[in-house]
């Protein structure tokens, strides 16, 4: 499907093709119809997206917006686009009235179709013009301090922050314009660009105002203007922000505009709003930033739930409290797009990533020592794996590096990439280079890989860190999975040479040291098969079974199947219905039960509920609940005898949209289960939005994620042991905002991959 | 940046692999889409969503093989389904083999050198069946081998061999009606259970 695509050489082909062109022309940038999808906002109601924008790595929709609202915004988008224009015109007039302002040029569009007149929409929304330039597009001046003051000391007082909503931070300003802030903007010195140092800041106007806010900020003493960035549009030095169209739905009743601030200078500065009927003034101390400390000032760890003081760009900025994390072990996280390491034996968090980098794939080795981290280049795209300690000394690099795993046995990294596949030492005293390919996955008793591809197309095998490998079986083969006693490899192949049916995929094993490969399994036709973990013992295999491979019905869960093998006679027995995550599935620590969640449907706020099932009883049992509510995202405590897991209400309303969804979140609360599925309670109603908990090694703490849904999120260590038989509650905040920048977490159906987010060494 | 560079992004959870990859792909899958709907709308709605699913399952993406075949196989597949959404007049395969078996055996594909214009085609194509209408845009638009259509279509390669017989025929008959009949040519033998 690249493009662009040769003429067809048949008749019928050329027909075809030119009728395809005169259908769907190629005139316009279809991203920003994909994104909006993506962001669950109809088209004409975003704006245009920026490559800043496009580095959010999850983004929410709801899927009733798409599905619902979807076909009649098509048919409306004309009219959207009308109205828009309208209002522009409207602005444009009131700013011409003023003696010192210019209109930017709004261009003349004819929509001509849907896409077309989606992007009409998305370019018009909200429009930031200029004022004293006759183009939409002002450079700055070149007067940019070659290093950035700090924010000065003596500004004219600054407004206290006020608290205005629980979704985001507090805020400066006025009615009906708030600046998310604490009144000081501080720049990051180190990235210059053609409009100065910039700044993340998020605008809010209060629920009860409608209509068009226009911004501009100018320096106290030389008027030297500050650079405005809303939604991806050029850096404007005035910000037209309009209330029918807000830039990102989160914090509704609110409406609010992500943007950037730049400043050619450090100083003192006020922000002019007006409206219609109104206007107002703020001032705001802007400078550097203030570095990022590894020495934070120590706090004392509250007894009971504790919020995270505002920062300095308050519901944006990072927010680290080192202290809560004491005695914890190793916590790496990602925030604003950059990756962090905090050491809770030391108090100090460090940033790993440089600026212009991203990560979304790390994790720490066995012995906690080193973490591994894929780093991403924004600017070149080029992927590499670097290791390094958590404060980032002793960093190595692999180039072209894109997936890995570090070894249950001995401190070795297998990492795969452009280059093939690379075993190295966590220190990087040995470093080796194979041709091999495909998925692999570390012996759990000894320092072997088994890898997919030992040559480049086929071939099962054997790699060690000392360069030996050998071939077990000549075949094309899935991603191998080892059983726990390290003897036999399970792997998945499609070849028919041991009979079923075409295109049928087949379960195979085989021994660690090679021989005989043993069929234990074959799909019928077209069924896809994907192995999820050995028993325990080693005798049997949990795996999923995919109708004729379907991404679709995946996606809706399928049925976990448990297989004992090497018996011709047996067949799959189905535990449980649906699971839709393979990491639904816990196992308690002695590996003879797991906790899963099930029930059909890709939604997590419908058809949700925990299975406790006995593998060697094969035996479920499902965990009691109340009507109208879910149980998600399990996990076994250390010792055994407890599960903690998430339990929200359900059904979510649709039509309410993200508020509504935003609401659900909140009712997602801490649980408890212990392991006979017969004492089921709630550990703090007040502790909510609760995401994934997860036990620490001693069964004490649970670090959990919390978010309402919008990016006002963060990670929270619960005490949750027990004392002479009470169990004791208390939570205290680590380290937020989590993803990048303005990112909401949620996927599209309301999941989010933790893997990608955070990595704990307990 | 190229694809495979995209597609590591987009594993990582950086959008704009996503980005890169929307900008490759959409319109030739749109296009793809819209000849099998023959909706416009409904073809953009189908790859947004197919986009979506990409987003979604990317993790399962084998990265070692072509993203486009990959990609190709759920626009093409999710278009049939659209399709036969709003189908009034599905025939189901069985009963169309079974009433080609009874028709007359006609030349092979001579009479399309005789194709004069595209609305006639055009027409001709919206009275096949969804699944018709893919076989012969996996054929003769994406120029696909029959084994790559069988990939495309998640069927068997004699499936194909069916659809596009059955497709060309009555392509052929369609054509022949909508043309004022030609004194000198005989008509071709109608299906059975056709769509008309």
């Amino acid at each position: 499907m690249n493009e662009p695509k040769p003429q067809p050489r048949t008749p019928l082909g050329r027909i075809l093709d030119e009728q395809a062109r005169l259908g769907v022309p190629d005139n316009f940038d279809p991203w920003p119809l994909v994104f909006n999808r993506l962001q669950g906002v109809n088209s004409d109601s975003k704006v245009e997206q920026s490559s800043a924008l496009t580095q959010i790595p999850t983004v929410a929709a709801r899927p009733a917006k798409i599905k619902v609202w979807r076909r009649p915004i098509l048919v409306g988008l004309g009219i959207a686009a009308l109205l828009a224009i309208f209002l522009v015109a409207i602005s444009a007039l009131l700013l011409t009235n003023r003696p010192d302002n210019k209109v930017a040029n709004i261009p003349t569009i004819t929509p001509t179709s849907q896409a077309a007149l989606a992007q009409t929409a998305q370019i018009l929304t909200p429009v930031a013009s200029s004022t004293g330039a006759s183009s939409s597009s002002p450079v700055a001046t070149s007067n940019i301090e070659a290093t950035l003051g700090p924010i000065p000391p003596n500004c004219p007082p600054t407004p206290q922050p006020q608290e205005l909503s629980s979704i985001f931070g507090p805020g400066v300003g006025s009615y009906p314009l708030w600046l998310i802030s604490d009144g000081r903007v501080g720049l990051n010195g180190d990235k210059q660009t053609q409009y100065g140092y910039l700044q993340k800041a998020l605008w809010e106007v209060e629920p009860s105002f409608t209509g068009t806010v226009t911004v501009r900020g100018t320096n106290l003493s030389d008027g030297t203007p500050l650079y405005f960035q809303a939604g991806g549009a050029t850096p404007t030095m005035t910000m037209l922000l309009d209330t029918n169209n807000p830039g990102t739905p989160t914090g509704a009743p609110w409406k609010g505009w992500p943007s950037y601030i730049y400043a050619t200078k450090a100083g003192c500065y006020v922000i002019e709003a007006q409206w219609t009927g109104g206007s107002s003034k703020l001032n705001l101390e802007v400078g550097a930033e203030p570095t990022t400390p590894t020495t934070p000032v120590a706090t004392s760890i509250p007894p009971t739930i504790v919020a995270p003081s505002p920062s300095v760009i308050g519901g944006v900025g990072l927010n680290v409290q080192p202290n809560s994390f004491t005695g914890q072990g190793k916590l790496a996280f990602v925030s604003q797009g950059q990756l962090y390491a905090l050491d809770g034996a030391t108090n100090q968090y460090h940033q790993l990533t440089k600026t212009g980098e991203t990560s979304g794939q790390f994790a720490w080795s066995g012995n906690g020592q080193w973490l591994a981290y894929v780093i991403s280049d924004t600017q070149t795209s080029r992927i590499s794996l670097r290791i390094s300690h958590s404060d980032g000394s002793n960093s190595n690099q692999i180039p072209g590096c894109s997936e890995f795993a570090w070894s249950h046995v001995g401190q070795w990294l297998a990492c795969s990439g452009q280059g093939g596949l690379w075993l190295s030492a966590a220190d990087s005293s040995s470093l080796r280079q194979f041709t091999a390919s495909g998925g692999f996955a570390w012996s759990p008793v000894m320092a072997e890989l088994a890898v997919a591809h030992l040559t480049k197309d086929n071939g099962l095998g054997i790699l060690t860190p000392d360069g030996k490998t050998r071939l077990l079986v000549n075949v094309n083969t899935g991603a191998p999975l080892w059983s726990p006693d390290g003897k036999t490899i399970a792997y998945t192949t499609n070849l028919t040479a041991s009979g079923g049916p075409a295109n049928a995929e087949h379960i195979f094993t085989i021994g660690e040291a090679g021989g005989e490969a043993k069929q234990q399994f074959v799909t019928n036709s077209k069924d896809s098969l994907q192995l999820l973990d050995w028993w325990p013992n080693s005798k049997g295999l949990l795996f999923q079974l995919d109708p004729q491979g379907s991404a679709s019905i995946a996606a809706d869960g399928l049925a976990v199947q448990s297989l004992e093998l090497n018996k011709p006679a047996a067949t799959p027995q189905t535990l449980v219905q649906n699971l839709v995550h393979p990491s639904w599935l816990s196992w308690s620590p002695d590996g003879n039960k797991f906790v899963a969640v099930e029930g059909s449907g890709r939604e997590l706020w419908r058809n949700k509920w925990l299975l406790i099932c006995d593998l060697l009883a094969n035996d479920c049992k499902k965990v009691p609940q109340a009507a109208n509510t879910v149980s998600l995202e399990p996990a076994w405590s250390p010792d055994g005898t407890q599960i903690a897991f998430v339990r929200a209400d359900a059904p979510i309303n649709y039509a309410g949209g993200d508020a509504a969804f935003a609401a659900w979140s909140n009712t997602r609360a801490l649980w408890i289960v212990d392991a006979y599925a017969s004492n089921v309670h709630l550990v703090a109603s007040q502790f909510s939005g609760v995401q994934t908990p997860i036990w620490s090694h001693d069964g004490k703490h649970l670090l959990c994620g919390r978010t309402n849904g919008g990016y006002n999120n963060g990670l929270w260590l619960a005490d949750v042991g027990a004392d002479d038989g009470k169990q004791n509650f208390a939570a205290r905040f680590v380290a937020g905002p989590l993803g990048a920048n303005q990112n909401n977490l949620f996927g599209f159906y309301g999941y989010i991959n933790w893997v990608g987010l955070l990595s704990w060494y307990s | 940046m190229d694809e495979s560079a995209a597609i590591a992004q987009l594993k990582q959870g950086d959008i704009s692999g996503l980005e890169t990859l929307v900008r490759q792909h959409y319109f030739q899958a749109v296009r793809t889409a819209y000849l099998i709907t023959h909706n416009v709308a409904q073809a953009e709605d189908v790859v947004q969503t197919a986009f979506l699913r990409v987003y979604e399952r990317i993790q399962q993406f084998d990265s070692l093989r072509p993203f486009a075949s990959w990609f190709s196989r759920i626009v093409v597949n999710d278009a049939i389904k659209a399709a036969t959404r709003q189908s009034l007049h599905e025939v189901g395969l069985a009963d169309e083999i079974q009433a080609e078996m009874s028709s007359d055996e006609l030349e092979p594909q001579t009479w399309l050198e005789q194709l004069e214009t595209r609305q006639e085609v055009w027409q001709a194509l919206s009275q096949l069946s969804p699944m018709q209408r893919a076989a012969i845009v996996c054929r003769y638009y994406l120029e696909l081998s029959e084994a790559e259509t069988a990939e495309r279509l998640e069927c068997a390669p004699g499936t194909v061999k069916a659809h596009l017989h059955i497709a060309r025929r009555r392509l052929r008959v369609l054509l022949y009606d909508l043309q004022p009949a030609p004194a000198t040519h005989p008509k071709p033998g109608k299906l059975n259970g056709g769509v008309r």
